[in-house]
Protein backbone atom coordinates (compact mmCIF):
# COMPACT_ATOMS: atom_id res chain seq x y z
CA UNK A 1 0.00 0.00 0.00
CA UNK A 2 1.79 3.41 -1.40
CA UNK A 3 0.61 7.15 -0.60
CA UNK A 4 -3.03 6.59 0.53
CA UNK A 5 -4.73 9.35 2.92
CA UNK A 6 -8.49 8.40 4.75
CA UNK A 7 -10.31 10.58 6.33
CA UNK A 8 -11.88 9.11 9.16
CA UNK A 9 -15.59 8.78 9.48
CA UNK A 10 -15.72 9.79 12.88
CA UNK A 11 -13.88 13.53 14.24
CA UNK A 12 -13.44 14.01 17.61
CA UNK A 13 -12.08 17.95 18.76
CA UNK A 14 -9.94 18.70 21.03
CA UNK A 15 -12.32 18.71 24.56
CA UNK A 16 -11.91 22.17 26.75
CA UNK A 17 -12.91 22.39 30.59
CA UNK A 18 -16.07 25.04 30.73
CA UNK A 19 -14.37 26.48 33.37
CA UNK A 20 -10.97 27.87 34.68
CA UNK A 21 -8.78 24.89 36.25
CA UNK A 22 -7.01 24.52 39.55
CA UNK A 23 -3.56 21.89 39.53
CA UNK A 24 -2.43 21.18 42.55
CA UNK A 25 -0.05 18.54 44.00
CA UNK A 26 -0.68 14.83 44.83
CA UNK A 27 1.05 12.50 46.76
CA UNK A 28 1.08 9.09 47.74
CA UNK A 29 3.12 7.13 49.89
CA UNK A 30 4.53 3.26 48.87
CA UNK A 31 4.65 2.01 52.60
CA UNK A 32 6.41 -1.00 51.53
CA UNK A 33 10.11 -0.14 51.15
CA UNK A 34 11.24 0.29 47.30
CA UNK A 35 14.73 0.16 47.21
CA UNK A 36 16.91 -2.04 48.22
CA UNK A 37 18.22 -2.69 51.99
CA UNK A 38 15.30 -0.46 52.43
CA UNK A 39 12.47 -1.19 54.65
CA UNK A 40 10.40 1.64 54.85
CA UNK A 41 8.52 3.03 52.13
CA UNK A 42 8.78 6.73 51.04
CA UNK A 43 6.49 9.32 49.12
CA UNK A 44 7.87 9.35 45.92
CA UNK A 45 5.46 9.49 44.09
CA UNK A 46 3.98 12.92 43.90
CA UNK A 47 2.01 14.03 40.75
CA UNK A 48 -0.03 17.30 39.51
CA UNK A 49 -3.85 17.04 39.19
CA UNK A 50 -6.82 19.25 38.36
CA UNK A 51 -8.73 19.99 41.62
CA UNK A 52 -12.11 19.39 40.07
CA UNK A 53 -13.05 20.23 36.30
CA UNK A 54 -16.07 19.51 34.23
CA UNK A 55 -14.80 18.89 30.78
CA UNK A 56 -16.31 18.62 27.32
CA UNK A 57 -15.77 16.38 24.05
CA UNK A 58 -17.30 17.34 21.05
CA UNK A 59 -16.91 14.76 18.17
CA UNK A 60 -18.82 13.86 15.25
CA UNK A 61 -20.02 11.41 12.54
CA UNK A 62 -19.37 12.39 8.93
CA UNK A 63 -21.70 9.85 6.74
CA UNK A 64 -20.29 10.82 3.27
CA UNK A 65 -16.98 9.83 4.65
CA UNK A 66 -18.38 6.35 5.18
CA UNK A 67 -18.29 5.82 2.10
CA UNK A 68 -14.95 6.41 1.27
CA UNK A 69 -13.70 4.48 4.42
CA UNK A 70 -16.10 1.16 4.07
CA UNK A 71 -16.98 1.98 7.65
CA UNK A 72 -20.25 0.44 8.59
CA UNK A 73 -23.30 1.08 10.94
CA UNK A 74 -22.09 -1.69 12.92
CA UNK A 75 -18.89 -0.12 13.28
CA UNK A 76 -20.84 3.28 14.36
CA UNK A 77 -22.63 0.73 16.71
CA UNK A 78 -19.25 -0.64 18.71
CA UNK A 79 -18.27 3.05 18.58
CA UNK A 80 -21.42 4.58 20.30
CA UNK A 81 -21.34 1.24 22.86
CA UNK A 82 -17.81 1.74 23.98
CA UNK A 83 -18.30 5.80 24.54
CA UNK A 84 -19.79 5.24 27.96
CA UNK A 85 -17.07 3.32 29.13
CA UNK A 86 -14.31 5.13 27.82
CA UNK A 87 -12.66 6.75 30.87
CA UNK A 88 -14.35 3.85 33.49
CA UNK A 89 -12.45 1.01 31.72
CA UNK A 90 -8.99 3.15 31.20
CA UNK A 91 -8.91 4.56 35.42
CA UNK A 92 -5.00 4.61 36.64
CA UNK A 93 -3.66 6.03 39.82
CA UNK A 94 -3.59 9.54 37.77
CA UNK A 95 -7.12 9.90 37.32
CA UNK A 96 -8.74 8.15 40.12
CA UNK A 97 -12.02 9.89 39.74
CA UNK A 98 -13.33 10.25 36.34
CA UNK A 99 -16.74 10.27 35.67
CA UNK A 100 -18.67 10.23 32.51
CA UNK A 101 -21.77 12.79 33.39
CA UNK A 102 -23.11 12.73 29.34
CA UNK A 103 -22.58 11.29 26.46
CA UNK A 104 -24.50 13.24 24.17
CA UNK A 105 -25.44 11.42 20.61
CA UNK A 106 -27.75 13.83 18.50
CA UNK A 107 -28.88 12.29 14.80
CA UNK A 108 -29.71 15.16 12.63
CA UNK A 109 -32.62 14.53 9.82
CA UNK A 110 -29.83 13.97 6.64
CA UNK A 111 -26.26 12.99 5.83
CA UNK A 112 -25.42 16.64 5.81
CA UNK A 113 -26.63 17.28 8.93
CA UNK A 114 -30.02 19.65 9.73
CA UNK A 115 -29.19 21.91 12.59
CA UNK A 116 -25.81 23.89 13.47
CA UNK A 117 -23.12 22.04 15.42
CA UNK A 118 -22.81 25.09 17.24
CA UNK A 119 -26.48 25.20 18.52
CA UNK A 120 -26.37 21.44 19.70
CA UNK A 121 -23.06 21.99 21.42
CA UNK A 122 -24.28 25.04 23.14
CA UNK A 123 -26.89 23.78 24.51
CA UNK A 124 -25.55 20.63 26.08
CA UNK A 125 -22.70 22.15 27.45
CA UNK A 126 -22.99 22.97 31.62
CA UNK A 127 -22.87 26.31 32.20
CA UNK A 128 -20.31 27.30 35.96
CA UNK A 129 -23.29 28.86 38.14
CA UNK A 130 -20.21 30.12 40.37
CA UNK A 131 -16.45 31.59 39.33
CA UNK A 132 -14.79 28.78 40.57
CA UNK A 133 -16.85 25.79 40.44
CA UNK A 134 -16.27 23.13 42.70
CA UNK A 135 -18.54 20.30 42.40
CA UNK A 136 -20.73 19.03 39.73
CA UNK A 137 -23.33 20.96 41.76
CA UNK A 138 -21.96 24.06 40.90
CA UNK A 139 -23.12 23.91 37.17
CA UNK A 140 -26.15 24.19 35.46
CA UNK A 141 -26.77 20.84 33.70
CA UNK A 142 -28.36 21.28 29.85
CA UNK A 143 -31.68 21.27 29.32
CA UNK A 144 -31.80 18.84 26.44
CA UNK A 145 -35.62 18.70 26.10
CA UNK A 146 -35.97 21.83 24.07
CA UNK A 147 -33.51 20.47 21.73
CA UNK A 148 -34.83 16.89 21.35
CA UNK A 149 -38.39 18.20 20.77
CA UNK A 150 -36.27 20.55 17.39
CA UNK A 151 -38.14 19.32 14.29
CA UNK A 152 -34.22 19.55 13.15
CA UNK A 153 -32.91 16.86 15.46
CA UNK A 154 -34.35 13.24 14.70
CA UNK A 155 -33.16 11.74 18.17
CA UNK A 156 -31.23 12.96 21.26
CA UNK A 157 -29.84 9.66 23.18
CA UNK A 158 -27.66 9.94 26.34
CA UNK A 159 -25.43 6.58 25.62
CA UNK A 160 -25.59 6.24 29.26
CA UNK A 161 -29.20 5.22 28.73
CA UNK A 162 -28.31 2.68 25.76
CA UNK A 163 -26.99 2.79 22.28
CA UNK A 164 -30.33 4.07 20.24
CA UNK A 165 -31.28 2.65 16.14
CA UNK A 166 -28.30 4.32 13.85
CA UNK A 167 -29.49 5.42 10.62
CA UNK A 168 -26.46 6.72 8.74
CA UNK A 169 -27.58 10.47 9.34
CA UNK A 170 -24.66 13.09 10.54
CA UNK A 171 -24.61 13.22 14.31
CA UNK A 172 -23.17 15.88 16.64
CA UNK A 173 -22.33 14.49 19.96
CA UNK A 174 -20.46 15.44 23.30
CA UNK A 175 -18.90 13.62 26.25
CA UNK A 176 -19.50 15.69 29.52
CA UNK A 177 -16.96 14.57 32.02
CA UNK A 178 -16.36 15.60 35.23
CA UNK A 179 -13.00 15.06 36.82
CA UNK A 180 -11.77 15.18 40.37
CA UNK A 181 -8.18 14.91 41.78
CA UNK A 182 -7.23 13.79 38.39
CA UNK A 183 -5.16 14.34 35.49
CA UNK A 184 -7.52 13.28 32.71
CA UNK A 185 -4.72 13.96 29.89
CA UNK A 186 -1.06 14.95 30.75
CA UNK A 187 0.99 17.13 28.60
CA UNK A 188 4.24 15.22 27.37
CA UNK A 189 6.04 18.59 26.58
CA UNK A 190 5.76 19.68 30.68
CA UNK A 191 6.28 16.38 32.96
CA UNK A 192 2.90 15.23 32.44
CA UNK A 193 1.04 18.44 34.00
CA UNK A 194 -2.68 18.83 33.40
CA UNK A 195 -2.71 20.07 29.64
CA UNK A 196 -4.16 23.93 29.46
CA UNK A 197 -3.85 27.12 28.08
CA UNK A 198 -5.04 30.53 29.97
CA UNK A 199 -6.24 27.99 33.01
CA UNK A 200 -8.71 26.49 30.68
CA UNK A 201 -8.37 22.47 30.63
CA UNK A 202 -7.38 20.82 27.21
CA UNK A 203 -8.35 17.29 26.38
CA UNK A 204 -6.20 15.66 23.28
CA UNK A 205 -8.18 14.14 21.01
CA UNK A 206 -5.58 11.90 20.74
CA UNK A 207 -5.93 11.25 24.50
CA UNK A 208 -9.57 9.99 23.61
CA UNK A 209 -8.87 7.76 20.36
CA UNK A 210 -6.14 6.16 22.09
CA UNK A 211 -8.78 5.15 25.27
CA UNK A 212 -11.61 4.01 22.58
CA UNK A 213 -8.78 1.94 20.78
CA UNK A 214 -7.73 -0.08 23.85
CA UNK A 215 -11.24 -1.00 24.48
CA UNK A 216 -11.91 -1.98 20.36
CA UNK A 217 -8.99 -4.29 21.26
CA UNK A 218 -9.93 -5.93 24.02
CA UNK A 219 -12.90 -8.89 23.08
CA UNK A 220 -13.84 -9.48 26.72
CA UNK A 221 -15.47 -6.27 26.27
CA UNK A 222 -18.09 -7.11 23.61
CA UNK A 223 -18.59 -10.56 25.27
CA UNK A 224 -19.27 -8.32 28.75
CA UNK A 225 -21.47 -5.74 26.52
CA UNK A 226 -23.02 -8.49 24.81
CA UNK A 227 -21.91 -6.87 21.14
CA UNK A 228 -21.46 -9.12 18.26
CA UNK A 229 -19.26 -8.41 15.80
CA UNK A 230 -17.34 -9.58 12.72
CA UNK A 231 -13.29 -10.01 14.25
CA UNK A 232 -11.80 -9.90 11.27
CA UNK A 233 -12.89 -6.00 11.03
CA UNK A 234 -12.20 -5.07 14.29
CA UNK A 235 -8.17 -4.92 13.93
CA UNK A 236 -6.58 -2.10 15.30
CA UNK A 237 -4.14 -0.03 13.27
CA UNK A 238 -2.65 2.50 16.02
CA UNK A 239 -1.44 -0.03 18.91
CA UNK A 240 2.03 -1.93 19.79
CA UNK A 241 2.83 -5.21 18.24
CA UNK A 242 1.01 -4.14 14.66
CA UNK A 243 3.36 -4.97 11.77
CA UNK A 244 4.20 -2.48 9.60
CA UNK A 245 6.07 -4.42 7.13
CA UNK A 246 2.64 -5.98 7.00
CA UNK A 247 0.35 -3.52 6.64
CA UNK A 248 2.68 -2.15 3.13
CA UNK A 249 1.92 -5.60 1.55
CA UNK A 250 -2.08 -4.66 2.14
CA UNK A 251 -4.05 -3.33 -0.74
CA UNK A 252 -5.92 -0.25 0.64
CA UNK A 253 -9.47 -2.31 -0.14
CA UNK A 254 -7.55 -4.96 2.32
CA UNK A 255 -6.18 -2.18 4.76
CA UNK A 256 -9.60 -0.50 5.67
CA UNK A 257 -11.70 -3.94 6.05
CA UNK A 258 -8.86 -4.82 8.38
CA UNK A 259 -8.66 -1.95 10.47
CA UNK A 260 -11.90 -0.65 12.53
CA UNK A 261 -9.48 2.68 14.13
CA UNK A 262 -8.21 3.64 10.18
CA UNK A 263 -12.08 3.30 9.54
CA UNK A 264 -13.42 5.71 11.89
CA UNK A 265 -10.34 7.80 12.78
CA UNK A 266 -8.81 7.82 9.23
CA UNK A 267 -5.24 7.47 8.46
CA UNK A 268 -1.91 8.25 5.89
CA UNK A 269 0.41 6.54 4.37
CA UNK A 270 2.96 8.69 2.35
CA UNK A 271 5.07 6.54 1.35
CA UNK A 272 5.69 6.72 -2.40
CA UNK A 273 5.75 2.93 -4.39
CA UNK A 274 8.94 1.87 -4.64
CA UNK A 275 9.60 1.54 -8.56
CA UNK A 276 10.54 -1.47 -9.92
CA UNK A 277 14.47 -0.49 -10.53
CA UNK A 278 14.97 0.22 -6.38
CA UNK A 279 12.93 -2.95 -5.61
CA UNK A 280 15.91 -4.79 -8.12
CA UNK A 281 18.65 -3.11 -6.37
CA UNK A 282 17.35 -3.54 -3.19
CA UNK A 283 17.21 -7.58 -3.59
CA UNK A 284 20.35 -7.63 -5.94
CA UNK A 285 23.05 -10.08 -3.94
CA UNK A 286 25.56 -7.93 -2.42
CA UNK A 287 29.05 -9.36 -3.35
CA UNK A 288 30.83 -11.46 -0.40
CA UNK A 289 34.27 -11.02 1.18
CA UNK A 290 37.05 -13.37 -0.95
CA UNK B 1 -20.27 41.02 -8.49
CA UNK B 2 -23.00 41.20 -5.39
CA UNK B 3 -24.68 37.89 -6.66
CA UNK B 4 -21.34 35.80 -6.24
CA UNK B 5 -20.25 36.87 -3.12
CA UNK B 6 -21.18 34.50 0.44
CA UNK B 7 -20.01 35.11 3.58
CA UNK B 8 -19.17 32.79 6.61
CA UNK B 9 -17.83 33.24 9.75
CA UNK B 10 -15.82 30.56 11.98
CA UNK B 11 -14.18 30.90 15.46
CA UNK B 12 -12.70 27.59 17.34
CA UNK B 13 -10.65 27.39 20.26
CA UNK B 14 -8.02 26.13 18.46
CA UNK B 15 -6.34 26.63 15.02
CA UNK B 16 -3.13 25.82 13.14
CA UNK B 17 -2.42 26.73 9.62
CA UNK B 18 0.98 25.63 9.19
CA UNK B 19 3.86 27.18 7.68
CA UNK B 20 6.13 24.23 5.69
CA UNK B 21 9.17 25.85 6.68
CA UNK B 22 8.24 25.57 9.98
CA UNK B 23 9.75 21.31 9.84
CA UNK B 24 8.44 18.86 12.23
CA UNK B 25 7.79 21.25 14.68
CA UNK B 26 4.39 22.67 13.64
CA UNK B 27 4.51 26.49 13.78
CA UNK B 28 1.16 28.75 12.49
CA UNK B 29 0.92 31.62 10.58
CA UNK B 30 -0.86 33.69 11.95
CA UNK B 31 -3.89 33.77 10.10
CA UNK B 32 -5.23 31.14 7.61
CA UNK B 33 -3.41 30.81 4.08
CA UNK B 34 -5.79 31.31 0.58
CA UNK B 35 -5.95 27.43 0.50
CA UNK B 36 -7.15 26.24 3.88
CA UNK B 37 -9.93 28.99 3.73
CA UNK B 38 -11.07 27.55 0.00
CA UNK B 39 -10.74 23.89 1.92
CA UNK B 40 -13.14 25.31 4.42
CA UNK B 41 -15.94 26.46 2.28
CA UNK B 42 -14.99 23.03 0.95
CA UNK B 43 -16.24 20.93 3.33
CA UNK B 44 -19.67 23.16 3.58
CA UNK B 45 -20.55 22.40 -0.32
CA UNK B 46 -18.98 21.89 -3.01
CA UNK B 47 -19.91 21.67 -6.97
CA UNK B 48 -18.55 19.84 -9.71
CA UNK B 49 -18.08 23.52 -12.14
CA UNK B 50 -17.83 26.16 -9.10
CA UNK B 51 -15.97 27.07 -6.31
CA UNK B 52 -15.81 29.34 -3.65
CA UNK B 53 -12.26 31.41 -3.71
CA UNK B 54 -11.45 33.15 -0.25
CA UNK B 55 -11.09 37.46 -1.49
CA UNK B 56 -11.17 39.12 1.95
CA UNK B 57 -10.41 37.97 5.55
CA UNK B 58 -11.56 39.84 8.82
CA UNK B 59 -9.37 39.14 11.78
CA UNK B 60 -12.12 39.56 14.76
CA UNK B 61 -9.94 38.10 17.60
CA UNK B 62 -6.50 39.05 19.03
CA UNK B 63 -3.62 36.87 18.09
CA UNK B 64 -2.33 34.70 20.68
CA UNK B 65 -0.05 31.70 20.32
CA UNK B 66 0.18 28.39 22.48
CA UNK B 67 2.71 25.35 22.41
CA UNK B 68 0.54 22.38 21.59
CA UNK B 69 1.83 18.87 22.10
CA UNK B 70 0.44 15.94 20.74
CA UNK B 71 1.50 12.24 21.12
CA UNK B 72 1.72 10.41 18.06
CA UNK B 73 1.20 6.29 17.45
CA UNK B 74 0.17 5.91 13.66
CA UNK B 75 1.49 4.70 10.84
CA UNK B 76 5.18 6.46 10.81
CA UNK B 77 6.27 5.79 14.05
CA UNK B 78 9.57 3.68 14.55
CA UNK B 79 8.32 0.21 14.77
CA UNK B 80 8.20 -1.35 17.96
CA UNK B 81 7.97 1.66 19.52
CA UNK B 82 5.23 3.49 21.14
CA UNK B 83 5.15 6.46 19.56
CA UNK B 84 6.44 9.91 19.57
CA UNK B 85 5.90 13.55 20.77
CA UNK B 86 4.93 16.21 18.34
CA UNK B 87 5.34 19.64 18.74
CA UNK B 88 3.51 22.73 17.36
CA UNK B 89 2.53 26.24 18.09
CA UNK B 90 -0.60 27.04 17.61
CA UNK B 91 -3.46 29.84 17.47
CA UNK B 92 -5.89 30.13 21.00
CA UNK B 93 -9.74 31.52 20.03
CA UNK B 94 -9.25 32.39 16.03
CA UNK B 95 -12.77 34.22 15.36
CA UNK B 96 -12.84 34.72 11.24
CA UNK B 97 -14.96 36.50 8.99
CA UNK B 98 -14.36 35.36 5.87
CA UNK B 99 -15.81 37.04 2.17
CA UNK B 100 -15.60 34.11 -0.94
CA UNK B 101 -16.52 34.81 -4.13
CA UNK B 102 -17.84 31.93 -5.91
CA UNK B 103 -16.38 31.19 -9.34
CA UNK B 104 -16.71 28.50 -12.55
CA UNK B 105 -13.89 26.53 -12.66
CA UNK B 106 -13.61 26.92 -16.16
CA UNK B 107 -10.97 28.96 -17.32
CA UNK B 108 -13.28 30.25 -19.98
CA UNK B 109 -15.81 31.87 -17.09
CA UNK B 110 -18.14 28.93 -17.40
CA UNK B 111 -21.44 29.17 -17.11
CA UNK B 112 -23.45 32.23 -14.46
CA UNK B 113 -25.82 29.31 -13.70
CA UNK B 114 -23.54 26.87 -12.44
CA UNK B 115 -21.86 29.19 -10.80
CA UNK B 116 -25.54 31.13 -9.09
CA UNK B 117 -26.67 27.57 -7.56
CA UNK B 118 -23.31 27.05 -5.81
CA UNK B 119 -23.58 30.34 -4.16
CA UNK B 120 -27.24 28.97 -2.86
CA UNK B 121 -25.81 25.88 -1.95
CA UNK B 122 -23.49 27.12 -0.03
CA UNK B 123 -25.55 30.56 1.42
CA UNK B 124 -28.13 27.38 2.36
CA UNK B 125 -25.69 25.30 4.25
CA UNK B 126 -24.34 28.00 5.94
CA UNK B 127 -27.01 28.74 7.57
CA UNK B 128 -28.67 25.51 8.29
CA UNK B 129 -25.99 24.01 9.36
CA UNK B 130 -25.38 21.29 6.90
CA UNK B 131 -21.81 20.10 5.16
CA UNK B 132 -19.82 17.31 3.29
CA UNK B 133 -17.78 17.16 6.18
CA UNK B 134 -17.02 18.35 9.82
CA UNK B 135 -15.50 21.97 9.27
CA UNK B 136 -11.90 22.63 11.04
CA UNK B 137 -9.34 25.18 11.49
CA UNK B 138 -6.26 23.79 9.90
CA UNK B 139 -6.02 20.45 11.90
CA UNK B 140 -8.99 17.78 11.92
CA UNK B 141 -8.77 18.00 15.66
CA UNK B 142 -9.65 21.98 15.91
CA UNK B 143 -13.12 21.75 15.53
CA UNK B 144 -15.21 24.58 15.38
CA UNK B 145 -17.67 26.13 18.01
CA UNK B 146 -18.89 28.67 15.32
CA UNK B 147 -19.91 27.94 11.96
CA UNK B 148 -22.56 30.33 10.29
CA UNK B 149 -23.40 33.87 8.73
CA UNK B 150 -21.87 36.88 9.59
CA UNK B 151 -22.02 37.99 13.34
CA UNK B 152 -21.74 41.95 14.55
CA UNK B 153 -18.00 42.25 15.76
CA UNK B 154 -15.37 44.54 14.26
CA UNK B 155 -11.57 43.27 12.85
CA UNK B 156 -8.63 43.43 15.75
CA UNK B 157 -6.77 46.46 14.79
CA UNK B 158 -3.50 44.21 13.62
CA UNK B 159 -0.67 44.98 11.12
CA UNK B 160 1.27 42.42 10.19
CA UNK B 161 3.08 41.33 7.09
CA UNK B 162 4.11 37.44 6.90
CA UNK B 163 6.58 37.09 3.96
CA UNK B 164 6.11 34.59 1.63
CA UNK B 165 3.60 32.54 2.88
CA UNK B 166 1.90 29.71 1.27
CA UNK B 167 -0.87 30.88 -0.79
CA UNK B 168 -2.14 27.01 -2.08
CA UNK B 169 -0.42 24.02 -2.08
CA UNK B 170 -1.92 22.69 -5.62
CA UNK B 171 -3.63 24.62 -8.57
CA UNK B 172 -6.30 26.64 -8.29
CA UNK B 173 -9.50 25.35 -10.03
CA UNK B 174 -10.15 21.26 -9.93
CA UNK B 175 -8.06 18.35 -9.14
CA UNK B 176 -5.24 20.16 -9.45
CA UNK B 177 -1.13 19.29 -9.61
CA UNK B 178 0.97 19.82 -6.85
CA UNK B 179 2.32 23.25 -7.50
CA UNK B 180 3.39 25.21 -3.96
CA UNK B 181 2.65 29.28 -4.65
CA UNK B 182 4.74 31.06 -1.74
CA UNK B 183 3.62 35.48 -2.04
CA UNK B 184 3.93 38.07 0.40
CA UNK B 185 0.73 38.92 2.56
CA UNK B 186 -0.60 42.02 4.18
CA UNK B 187 -2.68 42.25 6.83
CA UNK B 188 -3.78 46.04 6.99
CA UNK B 189 -6.37 46.44 10.35
CA UNK B 190 -7.16 43.21 11.08
CA UNK B 191 -8.41 42.94 7.50
CA UNK B 192 -6.65 40.23 4.80
CA UNK B 193 -7.39 40.61 0.94
CA UNK B 194 -6.26 37.39 -1.11
CA UNK B 195 -5.04 38.53 -4.38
Amino acid sequence: MAQHTVTGAVQVGTGRSVANIDIVQMTTTNQSGVEVEKDRGMAPLGTKVVRHAVYTVPFFVDPLQMAKTNATIEDLKVFASILPHVFDLNLSRTRPEVELRHAWWVEHTGPLGSIPAHVVLDTLTPKAKTEAPATWADYQDADEKALAADKRVKSLTDLLNGVPEISGNRVTGLLVVETTFSNINGDPDAESLPRSVDRIGIVSDVSIKAKIRKIAANPEFFKAAGIKYDSARMGILEQRGRDRNQIKKLTPEEFLSRFWDARLFGSTFLEAEEKPEETAKKTKKQPTAA
Amino acid sequence: MDSTVVKLEIEADFGCFTDPLSGASFRTYPFPTFSALKQIAYTIADAHNAFAKPMLLRICSPLKFANYTFTYAGAYRKQGRAGFVGHSTVLVNPRYQVLYEVVSRNEDGGSPKAVGLMRQLLEYNITEGRCKRTPFMGRGEFVMKYVGPWRDVEPENINITVPRMLRSVFEERFNGDFAPVFADVKCEHGVVHYA
